[in-house]
């Protein structure tokens, strides 16, 4: 078992945290870091302070001395939360402690198909989308900043968004606009708030897809489509600025909003003059739409859970926060609606080449 | 094959029609399914439902690519999806018009997993369409007036109204009741458990290798005891209609919260209820939440969110008409028994 590793999320300026989210995972394999480290590079040093969020990977026996059930598979009392989800192959069985505290303590135990995954590798991209990343949502919300489904490129301060549901494009996109040396900010999250955009590479997808591999058909092919991106990306020139770090925020100057047609030859651009059709699209882009997910799992269905029967405080995941300063940002920047096709072409590219600012 | 016509309380008229030898078994499935609400000939009602069963040319011409395997156009909806070696392909057009036509087509396997679950949300999203919001609640009738035990799955409102059955009530739902603007509750008679079956089928699929182990174990957590008592006193399909009501004006309404000792809150206000009570139901529309956003993703129209604050706006309506008959408030209730649930009932 490794040291615990921290890594800090939000926004930096002069190479310190201003405001954000700190994280600190504890139990990790000594061969799983790099995996980790690769995930959160951009924001993975050590940092002062107590973290916020506290991860304790590995086995552990649940007291649910004195909780309220909530559910089938939710435990409840005021501050704590236990339960068990099963993603897929995935069951993950998790404690959230100090939920309204200063640091918030998690300890969880993945099993992939009755293995256990917390021994070999850091438990997939499942923990941090469907676990961590409500709870991230949540505390960095208490601090003003948000997160949107989103790909994103900057250059001198100014950034171009790519929203849009899954396997609409925004990863390709983003590649090719680094490759073209603009600034890398992120292929699946992007953190905001009412007026800036803050950097947020993760390479979650890449992992995702590598994840994703043992998948059949399209999604394998999919998978390792994603992968060779990665691949390419990281040994691209830019991708040491990226971790390096650039660490400006930068104000959006245009956002991409995808539609894919299915008999659409040659792609389009058009200006969506509604912003409020704009926010609706990134706000829907937003949940994941995966016909092959149990019908029954939600992104933060946890928060759900904890909000039955303990109302009234900000970790109600419908907080309207985040709508308000998703309409701040998109009131300040040029929205566009990008018509595509189902398949992948150059000209994808060209349509929307005159749209970003020139490098 | 004659076709199957429902009739939901006279606002919804469902019809199934079953296109292909190979889908047969579907028809019986939901006949039994919905036994309490087969009619003989179609129903009258304005809000209409068609599910064409059998194989179908979907027409794609126009249609956004919303993720793999999803598409959707202005109203209409199409996506493929399996389970395991059984497939489907689906279609809904005039998802948000009067008349909504539903297509289902698999291969032979299918009807071993016949999807439920989008038939049941659908079915319940052309209800509240209708007028009639949903609650997940366990429902009772005695001498007309009616009781809500709101509250998430496996909280114990079957453990409850079991003893509720036992002291005479009538059955308006076990798993779901509808509720209309005037504050009357209407049936919606499932056989006791069906929920569970269908999570049965999840259970399945979430693992591999051992699928009898799993359905066992699976049975056990989401089966209740409370599920198999009341399955031997109130079953639709094993007693008759006897022990079901129809309707009945609201009388009282309880958010149930599993506790040591039995309060009752008549503080709440309505607001805080009714979100309350949606958040119960909520948990159960995931299907259709996703059918809702996809659709307004693809073409700008009512989301998901939009959706729960029309179904919030009948129950509001519905439970303050209550209020008024009855000059109580909507209340909170830990309870585990019927004695001690009436006793806190009267004595607040």
């Amino acid at each position: 078992m490794g040291d615990a590793v921290d890594f800090a999320i939000g926004e930096y300026a002069s190479g310190a945290l201003k405001r954000g989210v700190r994280v600190r995972v504890h139990g990790l394999a000594e061969h799983a870091l790099p995996a980790l480290n690769q995930k959160f590079a951009f924001f993975g040093s050590k940092t002062e302070g107590t973290p916020q969020i506290e991860v304790k990977l590995g086995p552990f026996t649940p007291n649910r001395e004195g909780m309220t059930h909530v559910d089938h598979q939710y435990w409840a009392r005021e501050g704590f939360l236990s339960f068990e989800e099963t993603i897929g192959p995935t069951r993950f069985q998790c404690e959230i402690s100090d939920l309204h505290g200063p640091t918030t303590r998690i300890r969880c135990h993945a099993t992939w198909r009755g293995f256990s995954v917390a021994r070999f590798a850091y438990p997939d991209l499942a923990f941090h989308e469907w676990i961590l990343q409500p709870l991230l949502e949540v505390k960095l919300a208490r601090q003003g900043l948000f997160l949107l489904h989103a790909a994103g490129v900057a250059q001198a301060g100014k950034a171009a968004l790519f929203v849009g549901r899954g396997n609409s494009f925004k990863t390709t996109y983003a590649w090719h606009f680094v490759r073209q040396g603009r600034d890398f900010l992120g292929d699946d999250l992007i953190l905001f708030d009412e007026t800036r955009v803050f950097p947020f590479p993760t390479h979650a997808q890449y992992f995702q897809a590598l994840v994703n591999r043992s998948l059949e058909n399209e999604e394998q092919i999919r998978g390792w489509h994603k992968a060779h991106l990665a691949w390419k990306m990281w040994r691209s020139p830019s991708s040491a600025a990226m971790e390096k770090g650039s660490r400006n925020s930068a104000s959006p100057e245009v956002i991409l909003l995808f539609d894919r047609l299915r008999d659409c030859d040659s792609p389009w651009v058009e200006t969506m003059d509604s912003k409020d059709a704009a926010i609706k699209a990134a706000v829907n882009s937003r949940m994941e739409w995966n016909p092959e997910r149990p019908a029954k799992v939600r992104l933060g269905n946890f928060l759900h859970a904890y909000h039955y029967l303990f109302p009234g405080n900000d970790l109600d995941p419908h907080w309207p926060a985040h709508e308000s300063a998703l309409k701040a940002l998109f009131r300040q920047s040029h929205c566009l609606r990008v018509v595509t096709g189902p398949r992948w072409k150059a000209s994808h590219l060209d349509a929307v080449q005159r749209w970003i600012h020139p490098s | 094959m004659q076709p199957l016509y429902l009739d939901f309380h006279g606002k919804l008229a469902v019809t199934l029609h079953i296109r292909d030898w190979k889908h047969g078994p579907v028809r019986p499935i939901v006949a039994k399914t919905f036994s309490t609400f087969v009619r003989s000939s179609p129903s009258p009602a304005k809000e209409c439902l068609e599910i064409e069963v059998g194989d179908f040319q979907p027409d794609l011409q126009g249609m956004q690519v919303v993720d793999d395997g999803w598409f959707i156009a202005s109203e209409k909806v199409y996506c493929r999806y399996r389970h395991k070696i059984a497939r489907w392909q689906a279609a809904i057009d005039g998802l948000h018009s009067v008349t909504t036509r539903f297509r289902l087509c698999g291969n032979v396997f299918s009807f071993l997993v016949f999807p439920f679950e989008t038939l049941y949300q659908l079915v319940l999203f052309k209800l509240g369409r209708a007028g009639l919001a949903f609650v997940h609640a366990l429902g009772t009738v005695q001498q007309n007036q009616a009781t809500l035990l709101i509250g998430r799955s496996g909280i114990g409102k079957s453990t409850l109204g079991a003893d509720f059955i036992r002291e005479g009530h009538q059955l308006l739902g076990e798993d779901t009741v509808l509720i209309d603007a005037q504050g009357m509750a209407w049936a919606f008679p499932l056989p006791i458990g069906l929920r569970a079956t269908s999570m049965l089928q999840y259970g399945i699929s979430m693992r591999f290798s051992d699928h009898l182990l799993l359905w066992i174990t699976r049975g056990i957590r989401y089966l209740t005891l409370g599920h198999i008592s009341l399955f031997f006193k109130v079953d639709p399909t094993r007693l008759g209609k006897h022990s079901w009501a129809n309707h009945a004006p609201i009388h009282s309404a309880c958010i149930a919260i599993p506790g040591p000792q039995v309060t009752v809150n008549r503080e709440m206000n309505s607001d805080r209820f009714v979100e309350r009570a949606m958040r119960c139901s909520s948990f159960e529309f995931v299907l259709m939440e996703k059918v809702l956003d996809a659709h307004a993703y693809a073409c700008s129209g009512p989301s998901a969110q939009d959706w729960f604050t029309s179904q919030g706006e009948i129950l509001k309506t519905g439970l303050s008409h209550a209020q008024l008959r009855n000059g109580t408030l909507p209340q909170t209730i830990h309870s585990s028994t019927f004695s001690e649930w009436q006793k806190a009932m009267q004595h607040g």
